[in-house]
């Protein structure tokens, strides 16, 4: 006798009824990665007291996401920098004195641009490879292998790329704020009424050194939340290539609206301590 | 001494082992025999720790495994090889890299070239060239890959080795030489091995003991010998498939 499949026709009250059955699963999901992210934070501080395990894995990935994102993010901070400059001056023409210009172009890029834009950018390049690559590693055995051999995977795989990431957004936005701030500046000189001087006056009448630092601390908290949330959602791929890029989409819409969060909080601190 | 007793296993409503006992006796290599999807990698990765088991307990050399701190589980597993599936070697490491991550963890720092050298012997054991160590691992073969993976599971000279389906997905030239080198290594290292496999023909070439695992239970366990000869149906359906052992079983 052939096998039959019997199919339970879907109700309009059945939908409305699953609501709080389908909310209270979500609030268990998340629940659960709360409780996940929290035991990686916990094993990566123990892994972090052994540098001598991970150091040389640690200056590849501060190489690979240090030196070889510099093209992207120089391209990227220029470009926003110059649309900064025009926009802004656009709008000021005839309104407000022209040095302004400057001025806006160093707050948005230092306080803004530089650390925000360079973030998101980097999401996409290093927050997916991460997640592709542990994501494969997993699915291909590699992270068990690790295991069988007695190795961390937390020391060898998470600790190098969180720590790089953690030391390499600054200076990349460092770079960003130099370039944006010099594309801001080329842009307006050749397409504003405005001067040399006029803009530097500008710059250098918003400038604190608190804007500075307050990008860098932004900086460091978004290479640590970009590689974190990398190597968590990676770690936990299932399910072979298609769960590689699931696994790879995750990151990179968790990542984004991670640091959008952060972000805004972050805001809030300059506006108290600044 | 490997001790599996009372393990069991289930994911979500799906029971993969139920009160699953098995000892695997020193210096011999015990093959894991069972349909495809029975949960016969499920057991084995329970002895070195990978998967937690929901009863029962796996000794290892007086350990139990699902009790120990991660001091002793390491211990463990630097005693214990394990060839995965799919070989898992690193892609971003050269082949001798790969065979080092089985030696001792911080050694290879201070004895470059001592290690080097186990790493030569090593491939020599699993007849491939010394000069294959500074080759990636996607420039090889997957016969050569499965070689390497068994080089780096006795690189730290290892008394237990797990294979985990070390035939599948090989052409029968590769599954032959495999098989030889499996029962070549229990001739000349003499560690205990286990098997896991659902190639009979590959069970029968390496094993001294066999272990059938069906439908979530140990079904037999005995010598290759008792295995052939034995009268219960489900053990006849896998030495002699015909239609008739089949839906006796």
């Amino acid at each position: 006798m052939p096998d039959t499949v019997t199919r339970t026709p879907i109700k309009p009250g059945n939908i409305l009824s699953r609501i709080p059955e389908a909310l209270g699963a979500g609030v268990v999901l998340a629940l659960q990665h709360a409780a996940g992210s929290a035991t990686l934070a916990g094993q990566f501080v123990v892994a972090l007291a052994r540098p001598q395990r991970y150091y040389r894995a640690l200056l590849t990935q501060m190489y690979d996401m240090g030196i070889s994102s510099l093209p992207v993010v120089i391209l990227v901070a220029a470009l926003s920098g110059a649309v900064t400059s025009q926009q802004s001056g656009y709008q000021f023409t005839g309104t407000v004195p022209i040095w302004i210009v400057g001025s806006v172009v160093a707050a948005s890029v230092l306080t803004e641009l530089g650390p925000l834009v360079t973030a998101l950018v980097l999401v996409g390049r290093i927050g997916a490879r991460i997640g592709a690559e542990l994501g494969t590693m997993v699915v291909t055995e590699q992270v068990d292998a690790l295991r069988a051999v007695g190795r961390d995977p937390v020391e060898q795989l998470v600790v190098p790329r969180v720590v790089a990431g953690t030391l390499m957004l600054p200076p990349l936005v460092v770079v960003a704020d130099f370039i944006g701030i010099g594309a801001g500046w080329l842009g307006a000189i050749l397409t504003l009424p405005i001067t040399s001087a006029e803009f530097i006056y500008g710059v250098r009448t918003y400038f604190h050194d608190f804007a500075l630092w307050f990008g860098l601390i932004k900086a460091a908290v978004f290479g640590a939340t970009i590689t974190f949330i990398g190597c968590y959602i990676g770690l936990k791929a299932s399910g072979g290539a298609e769960g590689v890029g699931r696994t790879t989409t995750s990151v990179v819409v968790t990542g984004t609206v991670t640091i959008m969060f952060w972000d805004a909080i972050l805001a809030r601190l300059l506006k108290a301590f600044g | 001494m490997i001790d599996i007793v009372g393990l069991s296993k289930a994911f979500s409503d799906n029971v993969v082992l139920d009160d699953v006992s098995i000892h695997v006796p020193e210096g011999l290599t015990t093959a894991l025999f069972g349909p495809s999807g029975t949960g016969k990698s499920v057991l084995i990765k329970h002895i070195i720790g990978l998967i937690e088991p929901d009863r029962g307990d796996v000794v290892v050399d007086g350990v139990s495994i699902p009790s120990a701190n991660n001091r002793q589980l390491n211990q463990v597993r630097q005693r214990v090889g394990y060839v995965f599936q799919g070989s898992a070697l690193f892609d971003s490491l050269t082949v001798g890299e790969n065979i080092q991550l089985g030696m001792d963890i911080d050694g290879c720092r201070h004895a470059k070239s001592e290690c080097e050298l186990r790493v030569a012997e090593c491939l020599n054991l699993v007849n491939l060239d010394p000069q294959v160590a500074d080759l990636y691992p996607i420039e090889l073969s997957g016969g050569m890959q499965k070689r390497v993976a068994i080089a780096r599971a006795f690189s730290g000279h290892q008394r237990y080795l797990l294979y985990d389906e070390p035939t599948t997905g090989l052409d029968p030239e590769n599954a032959f030489i495999i098989s030889k080198l499996i029962s070549q290594l229990q001739d000349e290292i003499g560690v205990t091995s286990i098997v896991v496999t659902h190639d009979l023909d590959n069970a029968f070439r390496v094993a001294d003991r066999v272990a059938l695992l069906y439908r979530a239970k140990i079904r037999f366990e005995g010598t290759v010998d008792e295995f052939r000869n034995s009268d219960d149906p489900v053990v006849q359906k896998f030495v002699n498939p015909s239609e008739e052992t089949i839906f006796a079983a």
